[in-house]
């Protein structure tokens, strides 16, 4: 039995519902058959316990243990099931209310001749129901009575239309049970999962596994049917509320709930607080499509067909399993779907081929999403490369599912706009380097048209936000897109956080930084992610390395399972030349999660900077397999050789560097190589191409300062500083470097003013 | 930058030496190490002879000085 965990924050004892009647229910949710020849469903226990929590809240009347009977699987025996009605019986007084909710199989007895439709309980036998399931006409006589001698109103909720081989499959069983059900008894109120001809469908995008009707069901009486706002949801709500849903949801399957009874019959109360709790529980998740389970129907259809199309109806559906969707020809989904749709025998299969094929083209699209959404590691942390090779097919997959359920399907302008999303993404990963605004106008394009289909999709803002962080670099426009992001999903904490890395890194904006990982720690103080935000920004915002220090050790306290706390924490030690505690935080790093390219270059530098080439070489070469264009472990890897005599070696890598990148960064970063192999004319050349590249950043004119000074040259390192200091007046760095130019040129009043004035 | 940052009082000392002041480098040398600077970056020959500088270092790093 999978518990369901309710949405619904504690209940105030005022809220609850003072009502002249008594509410009495006896919930039946079954996936487990005790009998395996009655195949298992997979989400009616978790169904039925949703509808029991929504019992229990104020909104379905509070029931306690002495009001509400909950049966699930093996607990609902056909005994168990009929001493629970019987409860309901003796219980219920004039003016009362009596709910039935049944959640599992319903099918007919084939071997009398009336064929009654029967509840399949727990323990009920496969062959032989009249001794030992439920029949309807019991119900009928338990409804009856409780509606006319007992005169409490009556509430009967039943979902038993689900597929499933059962022995009355051949006659349509499910259909004939659903249609038993659907007649009115007395004067009783019913909510049927579907039309007496239909299947109830059931899949992981409905609350993470549960029926598409009981689903809407639930969240449609907790308020959201609550149509015309009077605080309560009456029977015709709900009804328009499970057609709005659940019918465009199964599409191009087809399911749609009925109701019978008194359509004003009120059927909950609305609780503000619980209302918006559900709201907001729904808020800024991604909408979900999956795969739907038809198997009763597919046993049906394919006993029709001779052998060779059932076969090619198992490789179809073997071909979604194994993702072989659009090749190779002939022999890939695609064909054989094609194959498929033209055999009329298997018409009644099509809307779910359809609909399982659109399914799983877009599946992995949905999963990186969601995993993106929910800060999983998995794609996170997956190196560019792959990430590239993972995102690079679902544009077209996505266009094809798109095409396979139409343009009037609720999800085809989600799939449309995750085309461009990840259109956008596949260019941004093919491009990370030379990047100019070219390229950050065709991405804005891009996520725009993605924007159009789906106005309010988080990860395409924070897409956004991210071409102006290193594309077209714009604070304000980075910060726009970054709060339009956390508006729209204001409990992902990776907005928030990844936002504020940039604006310190990048934009040296410390105090919309602080003030967006404030925010994060308010929305999850336990994660680890706001905790190295802080620590960076202590770090680089005021030297505060210590602070900086304590706030990764309780990121790891957090979660020690992250790599990139010990990765922060070594690069820490890194800056401050703590190499052995550097290269223990590095190596955890690396232990804690797959090795990232960054990581192995920093452990190649603590080796290069001590001298240790030969140990600092196979580092470097490790992050070049993993990411063979990546610059600074190139132009690193060179100076290893320019220190080792393989001078020849490491002007081959810098050529092949610049080849890559000829950004002002790369000039930098290889300016940087020629300053520590002591060439400072080849490095003042390419840090002043930089400058004039990026005149207003601050970055290169400190490199260009810095390499003076180390050149000997301190009146133009003063000059050059002074100006860099004007550009980005709070640089720790710069401050320093300047403070250092003044103590060696001699004028030490100048460094001894300068030191002072960065303590200040 | 801020008192917190240990650049500015690493670069006060390499300041007040070459001014021949080494009392005052050891007030800078004790708020440097406070404020996190490393072992190596401290047992330099540079500040070795300074007054006071073994028990400086006894005192912050004692798992690293040897008797």
């Amino acid at each position: 039995m999978k518990p369901v965990a309710s949405p619904l924050p504690a209940l105030p004892a005022e809220a609850l519902r003072a009502s002249a009647g008594k509410t009495r229910a006896v919930v039946i949710g079954i996936s487990d058959y005790q009998d395996p020849q009655i195949p298992d469903l997979r989400f009616a226990d978790a169904d039925a316990n949703a509808f029991a929590n929504f019992l229990r809240s104020p909104a379905g009347g509070s029931l306690d243990g002495d009001h509400l009977k909950v049966l699930i699987d093996s607990q609902a025996t056909v005994a168990q099931f009929d001493a629970a009605l019987g409860w309901l019986m003796d219980e219920s007084k004039p003016g009362d209310q009596a709910i039935i909710y049944f959640s599992g199989h319903g099918d007919v007895e084939t071997k009398t001749r009336n064929q009654h439709g029967f509840l399949l309980c727990w323990d009920s036998p496969p062959q032989s129901y009249i001794s030992g399931a439920y029949p309807i006409f019991f119900l009928k006589d338990v409804v009856t009575t409780l509606s006319t001698e007992n005169k409490a109103r009556v509430l009967i909720i039943t979902d038993a239309c689900r597929s499933g081989k059962l022995a009355g499959n051949s006659i349509g069983g499910a259909q004939l049970t659903s249609q038993n059900l659907a007649q009115q008894f007395a004067n009783e109120i019913k909510i049927l999962s579907c039309q007496p001809d239909e299947y109830s469908l059931e899949g992981e995008q409905w609350g993470g596994g549960r029926g598409a009707f009981s689903f809407h069901l639930v969240d449609g009486l907790y308020g959201l049917a609550d149509g015309n706002s009077d605080g309560s949801v009456n029977l015709m709500e709900i009804g328009r509320h499970l057609e709005d849903h659940v019918t465009p949801e199964v599409s191009p399957q087809s399911q749609v709930p009925m109701t019978v009874g008194n359509r004003t019959e009120k059927m909950a109360a609305v609780f503000p607080d619980i209302l918006a709790q559900v709201k907001k529980n729904k808020a800024g998740q991604p909408p979900i499509f999956s795969a739907t389970d038809s198997r009763g129907i597919e046993d049906e259809v394919l006993a029709t067909v001779d052998s060779t199309i059932r076969a090619l109806y198992y490789r179809f559906k073997n071909a979604l399993k194994e993702k072989v969707f659009l090749e190779p020809p002939g022999e890939c989904a695609e064909a054989y779907y094609l194959r498929l749709m033209a055999e009329p025998k298997l018409e009644r299969l099509h809307n779910s081929m359809r609909r399982n094929y659109a399914a799983a083209l877009q599946d992995d699209a949905q999963q990186a999403i969601n995993d993106l959404m929910a800060m999983e590691k998995t794609d996170v942390n997956l190196y560019r490369l792959e990430r590239l090779k993972k995102y690079a097919p679902y544009p077209r997959l996505l266009e094809r599912a798109s095409e396979l359920l139409g343009n009037q399907h609720y999800m085809y302008p989600v799939l449309q706009a995750r085309k461009y999303y990840f259109e956008g993404k596949v260019l941004q990963l093919e491009s990370p380097i030379n990047v100019d605004s070219s390229l950050g106008h065709r991405l804005l394009n891009i996520y725009h048209k993605s924007l159009q289909w789906l106005p309010n999709a988080a990860p395409t803002y924070l897409a956004m936000s991210t071409v102006y962080d290193n594309i077209i670099p714009n604070a304000d426009s980075m910060l726009f897109y970054a709060k339009r992001t956390i508006e729209i999903a204001p409990s992902w904490t990776r907005a928030y956080t990844s936002t504020a890395r940039r604006l310190i890194y990048k934009f040296m904006k410390h105090q919309d930084a602080k003030e967006l990982i404030d925010q994060a720690i308010q929305v999850d103080s336990t994660s680890p992610y706001p905790w190295i935000s802080l620590s960076i920004l202590e770090s680089e915002a005021n030297g505060n390395f210590s602070g900086a220090e304590q706030y990764l050790l309780k990121a790891i306290a957090l979660d020690s399972t992250q790599s990139t706390a010990y990765d922060a924490l070594g690069y820490l030690y890194f800056i401050q030349n703590k190499t052995v505690k550097a290269k223990q935080a590095f190596l955890k790093a690396i232990e804690t999660s797959k090795p990232l390219p960054s990581i192995l270059t920093f452990l190649g530098a603590l080796h290069s900077n001590a001298g240790q080439f030969a140990e600092a070489e196979p580092y470097y070469k490790m992050a070049l397999e993993i990411e063979p264009k990546d610059v600074n472990c190139l132009r690193s890897l060179a100076l290893v050789y320019f220190k080792t005599g393989r001078v020849e070696e490491g002007h081959h890598l810098i050529k092949q560097a610049m080849g890559y990148d000829s950004s002002a960064w790369a000039l930098l970063m290889v300016g940087e190589t020629y300053m520590d192999a002591g060439w400072y004319d080849k490095a003042i050349d390419l840090m002043k191409r930089a400058t004039v590249l990026k005149p207003n950043d601050f970055f290169g004119w400190g490199f260009l300062g810095q390499c003076y000074s180390r050149s000997g040259r301190y009146e133009e390192a003063i000059r050059t500083l002074l100006h860099t200091l004007s550009l980005a007046p709070h640089d720790l760095y710069t401050q320093n470097d300047l403070a250092d130019a003044y103590r060696l040129s001699g004028d030490l009043d100048a460094a001894r003013e300068a030191y002072l004035r960065s303590l200040i | 930058m801020n008192p917190e940052s240990p650049f500015g009082y690493m670069g006060m000392i390499k300041v007040v030496l070459a001014g021949g002041k080494p009392e005052e480098a050891m007030i800078y040398l004790e708020k440097a190490v406070q404020r996190g600077v490393s072992f190596e970056e401290v047992n330099i020959p540079e500040f070795k002879g300074l007054p006071g500088f073994a028990e400086l270092m006894k005192k912050h790093f004692p798992d690293q000085v040897k008797d």
